[in-house]
């Protein structure tokens, strides 16, 4: 592992120059060199290249556990288009974000490390407008940029083996699997701990507004959601409960959720409308 | 004239559910540079540059743009570019190569990595990878250029006042 860290940071070293000619980076380059290793890992202690690995890899997994990627042309230029708007006002404006749709009729949204974005075709119906797409976006790119996944494999014992495998070499593959595993798991089934999901919400909101959507969009959204006679395995089960969520971005929530009214859409109707 | 009080209080309540930022406050440039501008307007004209991480006193704001100073230059900046919170160094990251393979156009458009590739044969995941590649194929047919243009037409982020 100390050969692949030091690897790194000599590889840091040498293109860093160019790095500085390529992208403007306004930094002393020799400076920025000494401090490359303590750079390179950062407080999460996983660097950009381990990243994008680990993310290719969970990204692999929500699609094949999810029902696949939604093939849809337009519907996907539509939130590459907004995700990109948002993804330039992110925290981090330079990672390369993909947005995509999975092809399932539940209503939730998944990202994985290195900026892969996925909301499901439920979802993506569901939403009224480009606010409301935006603001289930934005909540999935802090995520990213929040490095919460990221948490989950740098606290664990599965750091070496993600460092040693997405450096190339041969590496402990029972490692690496188990950490991709572990962030899976987190992800589509026990979910973030509360505290990075109303995190997400709040950073997601404000890069939302700092974009130019709409500030509601999130909350407008959520209340549509308690209108739909969906179960909870339907609506965001990887996420906190619905009324909390708006509650704490000072919304209103429903006295009546998931009850129906005359001018509702309903959980089937959704379901029928997105099976197209 | 009861309403003009009324209506004070609503732009100053829009003002303040806008943007999270308060004249005083520092921020910090999030971009790899961020342009300072001589009025609220991306079309101005550029009266200095910060780095990334560089904390910012804001002086003003008008719309979605703040009025700040580095100590030095006082200038514009649209609210985006800068974060109420300082960014980790670990963000810096991101605008380098992360192998000595790496060009510009590889930064710009990295493709799933071999070892997510080696991971879904080892899981027998081929056509979840498969449609992985496809996505990532679609998000990057779509360009800077194109987003430029829906951002103008929607008036979003630095098109938009």
């Amino acid at each position: 592992m100390k050969t692949a860290v030091a690897l790194h940071a000599l590889l840091l070293a040498l293109f860093i120059g160019s790095a500085h000619a390529q992208f403007g980076l306004d930094v002393d380059p020799f400076k920025l060199a000494s401090g490359a290793t303590k750079i390179a890992k950062g407080s999460s202690g996983v660097g950009l290249k381990e990243e994008m690995s680990i993310g290719g890899s969970v990204a692999v997994e929500i699609v094949a556990m999810e029902g696949g990627v939604w093939k849809d042309e337009a519907a996907t230029r539509r939130v590459n288009l907004i995700g990109k708007s948002l993804a330039r006002y992110s925290d981090r404006p330079t990672l390369q974000f993909r947005f995509a749709i999975l092809n399932t009729d539940i209503v939730n949204g998944f990202s994985a490390p290195g900026g892969y974005v996925f909301i499901t075709k439920g979802a993506y119906l569901a939403a009224e407008n480009d606010d409301q797409l935006a603001a289930i976006l934005a909540h999935e790119i802090c995520h990213v940029t929040r490095r919460h996944a990221l948490r989950i494999i740098s606290r664990s014992e599965f750091i070496s083996g993600v460092t040693d495998v997405a450096a190339g070499s041969s590496g402990d593959f029972a490692a690496y699997d188990m950490g991709v595993d572990k962030v899976t798991n987190t992800m589509l089934k026990t979910g973030y701990d509360s505290g990075s999901e109303f995190d997400a919400d709040r950073m997601g909101r404000e890069l939302a507004t700092n974009t130019g959507f709409a500030r509601n969009g999130l909350v407008t959204f959520l209340q549509k959601l308690q209108t739909l006679k969906l179960d909870n395995k339907s609506i965001f089960s990887t996420h906190p409960d619905l009324s909390e969520r708006i509650e704490k971005l000072g919304g209103t929530a429903s006295t009546t959720a998931k009850s129906s009214s005359s001018d509702e859409e309903s959980g089937s109707a959704l379901l029928k409308k997105s099976s197209r | 004239m009861k309403t003009v009080p009324y209506f004070t209080l609503s732009l100053m309540l829009m003002a303040s559910a806008v943007l999270a930022y308060e004249v005083g406050q520092t921020c910090f440039s999030k971009q790899a540079t961020t342009p300072l501008l001589a009025t609220a307007d991306r079309e101005a004209a550029k009266v200095g540059t910060v780095e990334w991480g560089k904390p910012l006193k804001v002086l003003a704001e008008q719309g979605r743009w703040l009025q700040v100073t580095d100590g030095d230059t006082k200038g514009w900046v649209y609210a985006g570019n800068v974060s109420s919170v300082k960014p980790p160094a670990e963000n810096k990251n991101d605008f380098l190569p992360t192998t000595a393979a790496d060009t510009t156009a590889a930064v710009a458009a990295r493709p799933l990595s071999e070892s997510s590739k080696k991971y879904a044969s080892r899981k027998s995941l081929g056509e979840a990878a498969a449609d992985v590649e496809w996505a990532e194929k679609q998000a990057d047919a779509v360009t800077r250029a194109q987003v430029n243009t829906y951002m103008q037409e929607k008036g979003l982020g630095d098109y938009g006042k």
